[in-house]
This record gives structure tokens, sequence and C-alpha cells, in this order.
């Protein structure tokens, strides 16, 4: 089992024939992962790589509808309109790579979504992969080797991160380690998101496979103190071990940002202290180093 | 991208709100030209800096006469704030009549993932320590508001700046302190922040000029990193980019997450970054080598340190290409003793590190390449081993095996050659 993503899933690619959206697709066929069709406006009747090219959302899914998912690659400014098109069509899973969304976007499209009962994961998020299973989007760029699927009936971790890369890179670490991954997800480091850590917990604590869950936060925002509050709310019974990055943050001004657009200095909620003071309350293991994270899920084991 | 108080209070009187009416000037000979009073007097006069907390520095003071007027004109111009912005405008405004000060702000709240308004009905100096009393009332972005709970009366000035946040994509629009007058509601001070990345449908923000959100004015490399940023669409290089003073090592991180943990490893090593900057979306070879090229205009480096999470999608041939066509363009190229520490996982890195062991096979540099495997938080007390080493070497430059990426053998920092 994984969450968000699995053998059921199947993608449609919205600004499949840009150069970006090419590529997704080639890496997302060199895994397996199902991609039915794209959407570029005004290139309807073109393939790319063997896949059908489509004017519009409605034409695709009347098509192929057992379309599950849309995965949006087109420039921001096109974003808005791109994902509209998807929730009033009816999918209910979006996924946004683009960066550089404006907010006043993301957050109408969230309230689209919400009325909806749709979800969107991102914007910026880099992709999900559920090893063995399906890898959507840029996650791990066509290259599975370096995940490792749990067995039949093992479990594994869940590793939910802001950042695409480090998600990817402590992916790289618990495989190194013989530590197997349900579900990695690259959540998006903007402000605002679709997808927060917390809105994840509940199917986290359902998915029978996922024995403990990694989190890699940042400073800025409050996602990490409001995934401490749920986890308490919800009595969140797994073992979660996270690691928050911006120790060097603190030497800047207050409102300075970089990185992530959701980077942003702050003294009090949003600061690296605040984010692991919480999680410590709530009971998570908060680690100095991402190296730590591997030593602490394998005494977990214990 | 913050307003400064006359430019946020232009954008609130566009939607209809009252602000005093006042006088911007840049210079005592404006004063001047504007006639004896300019403004009626007694009256405030506003140091135009970019951050907070003006009236503890003396950045806004009440005059009551002519003199004290031009006298404190003249001593403001010039000054310059905490940050070391200098004060290049003034805003003087006649001082209103009020006995109540409250405040109001709309912004995106990153809890609710919401817009939201945020209230008091005590507003002035001190908000920051009083932010826990604020009510918080979630608006929905594309529908004005129709009812304000916690204070029904302020519904028109909530809906005004309703239609100021959206329609300029600011992400913050705080009025502070709101005055209720004899003629109505007064918006007495304001800070507003408009989102960068927004402005593909804002070309009339160029009037604002390039800003930095240090609190002081942007450096030239600083500028022109961001410049060669947005030269083409593709992936950033240089978006962000913060100099540090007194700094030694020239920073090219990538991946928004594995870059703060880059500069956290530094500063636990001991080490003084020159600055911060990441590149990272796959960018071209050429804008990664622009942005190399502005990292070591940097004088005084002793090593660059390249350090990157295991990509997804960026070509990391095509990227450190860039990062070695800026360093081999450079006077740290023949320096002796110079050190570089790469970092990097992802597509086409063995291509990669193979590339960079060629290309400054026959230069002065010495230099650790460090495959997917080496923990990212290792890389900088490995850079100051690097850096502590003799720098006399008698034979070619310090060499590395990169590991493959799917074994768990110890990470090559190699003494290989």
């Amino acid at each position: 089992m994984a969450i968000l993503i699995d053998t059921a899933t199947t993608t449609l690619i919205q600004g499949m024939t840009g150069k970006e959206g090419q590529k997704v697709l080639g890496w997302m066929q060199q895994t397996g992962s199902r991609v039915a069709a794209g959407v570029t406006p005004g290139k309807g009747g073109q393939q790319v790589a063997g896949v059908p090219v489509y004017n519009s959302v409605p034409e695709a899914l009347d098509r192929h509808p057992e379309i599950n998912l849309s995965s949006v690659y087109v420039p921001p400014r096109f974003v808005a309109s791109a994902v509209d098109e998807a929730l009033a069509a009816g999918i209910k899973t979006v996924h946004i790579i683009s960066e550089g969304v404006p907010t006043r976007d993301t957050v109408s499209l969230l309230e689209k979504a919400d009325r909806l009962q749709a979800r969107l994961i991102g914007p910026s998020s880099v992709g999900v992969a559920s090893p063995g299973q399906y890898y959507l989007g840029s996650m791990g760029g066509g290259n599975p080797s370096q995940y490792l699927p749990p067995s039949h009936d093992g479990g594994g971790v869940a590793v939910l991160s802001k950042s695409g890369g480090m998600a990817n890179t402590i992916a790289t670490m618990l495989t190194a380690a013989g530590v197997p991954q349900t579900t990695v997800v690259g959540i998006g480091g903007d402000r605002i998101v679709g997808t927060s850590f917390a809105d994840l917990l509940g199917d986290l604590a359902t998915d029978h496979h996922t024995r403990a869950v990694v989190v890699i936060g940042e400073i800025g925002g409050a996602y990490e103190e409001v995934l401490a509050e749920e986890m308490v709310a919800q009595n969140f019974a797994k073992p979660v071990v996270a690691f928050i990055s911006g120790l060097f943050a603190e030497t800047l001004p207050q409102g300075a940002s970089f990185g992530h657009a959701g980077a942003i200095v702050s003294r009090q909620e949003g600061s690296r202290d605040s984010k692991m003071k919480a999680l410590r309350q709530a009971g998570a293991t908060v680690v100095e180093s991402p190296s730590q994270i591997i030593e602490r899920l394998t005494n977990l084991d214990q | 991208m913050l307003l400064t108080e006359a430019e946020g209070k232009a954008l609130l009187r566009q939607a209809g709100l009252h602000t005093p009416t006042g006088l911007v000037i840049e210079s005592p000979a404006e004063l001047e030209a504007a006639g004896a009073p300019p403004v009626p007097l007694p009256a405030y006069v506003k140091a135009q800096v970019l951050h907070g907390n003006r009236g503890r520095q003396g950045l806004v003071k009440r005059v009551s006469n002519h003199a004290e007027l031009a006298e404190t004109v003249r001593v403001m111009l010039g000054r310059s704030d905490q940050h070391g912005q200098s004060v290049r405008s003034l805003l003087i405004e006649p001082l209103v009549e009020t006995n109540q000060l409250e405040y109001l702000s709309l912004g995106y709240d990153t809890r609710q993932r919401r817009l939201v308004a945020r209230y008091s009905p005590q507003g002035g100096q001190g908000m920051d320590d009083r932010g826990h009393s604020l009510t918080i009332v979630e608006l929905e972005s594309r529908r004005s508001p129709t009812a304000f709970p916690p204070q029904p009366e302020l519904l028109p000035i909530v809906t005004a700046l309703h239609q100021v946040i959206t329609s300029h994509d600011a992400v913050l629009v705080e009025v502070n302190p709101l005055a209720q007058t004899e003629q109505g509601w007064v918006c007495l001070d304001t800070k507003v922040e408009l989102e960068d990345s927004a402005s593909f449908r804002h070309p009339e923000w160029q009037q604002y000029g390039q800003r930095s959100n240090l609190g002081r004015p942007e450096t030239e490399r600083e500028r022109q990193a961001h410049l060669a940023s947005r030269r083409d669409h593709r992936g950033v290089a240089g978006e962000s980019f913060i100099e540090f003073e007194g700094g030694d090592i020239g920073v090219m991180a990538s991946g928004g997450g594995a870059s703060i943990l880059a500069m956290d490893a530094l500063m636990a090593a001991g080490l003084r970054p020159a600055n911060y900057t990441e590149y990272s979306g796959n960018p071209t070879r050429e804008k990664v080598a622009t942005l190399a090229k502005v990292v070591l205009s940097i004088p005084n480096l002793k090593g660059l340190y390249v350090v990157g999470s295991n990509a997804n999608f960026t070509d990391i041939y095509e990227t450190l290409s860039g990062v070695v066509d800026g360093l081999l363009a450079s006077g740290y190229a023949h320096q002796p003793g110079f050190v570089m520490l790469v970092r990097r996982g992802g597509p086409r890195w063995q291509e990669a590190f193979a590339m960079v062991r060629e290309r400054l096979a026959d230069t002065a540099i010495a230099f650790t390449l460090l495959g997917p495997e080496y923990p990212i938080v290792d890389t900088a007390t490995k850079l100051r081993e690097m850096m502590t080493a003799p720098t006399q070497r008698s034979g070619p430059p310090q060499r590395s095996i990169p590991t493959p990426p799917s074994t768990s053998t110890p990470p090559c920092d190699g003494h290989s050659d």
C-alpha cells in the first residue's frame, strides 16, 4: 500500500508538449507509471512518445475516463486556468509542479478545490513516489533504483518534505541503509500549498504498510507546527522522525526570504526553534542532522 | 517587495480610502519650493524607509512650527535606519485629531491557507508583542466580503483593502493605526508587501525598482544575480542572492531545501560564507556560469562550495559545466591554494564529475567531488579540512572518484591519483 498514488493511478499531463512536460512523460514511462493523455490547447491531435494530446481536459477525459489525476507543467501565469479546468472537469487530484505561482492564484484554486472536495498537491511540488507502484512528476528523474519498495507484506517509512531534492536525498539514504519507503512526497516550498504535512496524517495512519514517517521541514510558515498540533489532535500513533533546517537563517533579519518562496525568517511561529519544539512536544523525534534519521529509524525497529 | 508608506498610501487612496493629505520631498529645496507651511502644522515628518519601528529610531518626528520642520527635514534626509538603509525621501503629514486607533490588515495566512483579515480595536505601536490579541476573519479571495463581524462599521474599509490586496497581488496590506475621526476612518500608516512572483502581470511595478528584503539596499552583486536569474524562464540561478560581509567561502548551493542545510553546515563548521545563493529547476549552463562569475567576483575568497541535493531533474553535467566555466573565467583559477568542494547527485552526475576532473586538471585548484551518498551536513567539515591542508602540492590537484549511486560504500573524497 501507499498514500496518494498507487498502481491504480492514471495521469493526465497538462502542458505535455512543452520541454519539461515531455521530459517528465519520458521519466514516468521509464518507471512504468501510466500516463493516458496530455492536454495543450491548440495542439490536439498530436502525440508525444505515443501518448495522445488533446485541446482540453474534458476532451481528454471523454476519451480516457480512467484518468484520475492531473499533473500540471505549464508556466506560472497559466497555472490558474489549467488547474481550474482540471477541477471543473471533475479531476479530484491535481499535482502542480510549476514554481512561482502567485499566492492569490493558489489560494483561489484551493477555495475551489475545497468546494469540489478535490486535492491539490503543490504548487512547486516535484512529485510523489510510491516505490514499486507509481512515480508521479519528476520525483526520482526516471530512476526508480534510488528507492526501495516495501516487500509484499512488509512495512516501510513515508517521507514528507517541502523540498523535492531533500526528499530524494533522504530516500537515497534510506535505500542505502535498507529501509524501504512506502511513499515519498514533495509537498512544495511555497508559502501556501494545497497539501500540507498535516493533510497527509489521516492517510498515513490508515496505510498499514507505513510504519513510521520522516518529515523534512524548514523555516517559514506554520506547516510543521500545524503537523504537531494535528498529531496530538488525531492521536497519531506511528513514530515521526523530523529534521528542520534553517539554523543559518537566524543570522538574517526578519522578513528575509531565500531558497523556497515560503522560507521566510521569523522570530516566532515559523522559526526553526518553534517548529522543533512543537514537534518534540507532540512526541516526534527531532534530529539535529539528517544523518541521524537512519539511526533513529533503526532504533525504532528494536 | 515592500513598499514605502507613501507608495502604499497611494494604493489605498486609489481604492477610495482616506489618508492624511501629505507631501513627499527628497530635498530641503523641495520643502522650500512647496511654500510655508506646505501642510497645516503641527505635522509629522516620516522617513520613507522600508522597515518598521521608525518611531523608536527617531525616523518619525512631530514638528509644531516651520523652523522645526525645516531643521527636521535637514537632519533626517541622508540619515540611515538601523539596517543601514539611507533616508532618501520624507513624507510630511498634518496631525490628525483622533481618540480611537485601531489595527486592520489583510494577508494570506499559511495556517488557514486563506486570505484573512486581522483586526484589533487597539492599534498603534508594539503590535508585534500583541499578536495574540488579534481577531482573525477568513475572507474569500475572489469575492468581496459581505460582513465583518468583529467591527461591522469597518466593512467598507475591509472591502477596499480586499480590492487593494487582490488587484495589486499584494500578500500583505496592513493599516496601523487606523484612526476614527470626525470625517470618518483615516489610514495613518500602512505597510504593503507585493508578491514578486506576480510581477509578470504588473508592468507598473517597474516604477518601484529593485528592492532587497534584507533591510538594506541591494548590493551590486545581488542585483546582477537577480537580473541573471530572470533572463530566461528555465530554472533559477541567483533569484535569491545574499552577500555577507567578511566571508571567505563562495557558495553555490542547489535546491531550496538543501541550500539551507548547506548554509547550516557551514555555520556549524565555523566557516564564513561570503554569500548565499541557489540554483535549481534545471537552469541552463549559461545561467549557472553567469551566477558563478558573480559569486567569484567577490574578493578574497579561499574556496568555492558547490553543494546540492540529489537532483530529480536538474542536469548535473550542464549545471556543473556552468560552474566550471565561471571558475575558469575568474582569477581564482590561478590562485594557489584555492579549493572547491562539490557535492551533488542527480541526472548525469558521474559524467559531470569526469568533466570537472578533466577541465580542472591543469589549474591550481584543489578540488573534491562528492557523490549523492555523501551526507550534505558533513561537506562543510570536509571543506574545512581542505582549507587547512598544506597548500603546497607537488603533484596534480587533489582528485576524487565518485561512488556509484546505489551502493553504500564510503564516499569519495579521494586522495587518489
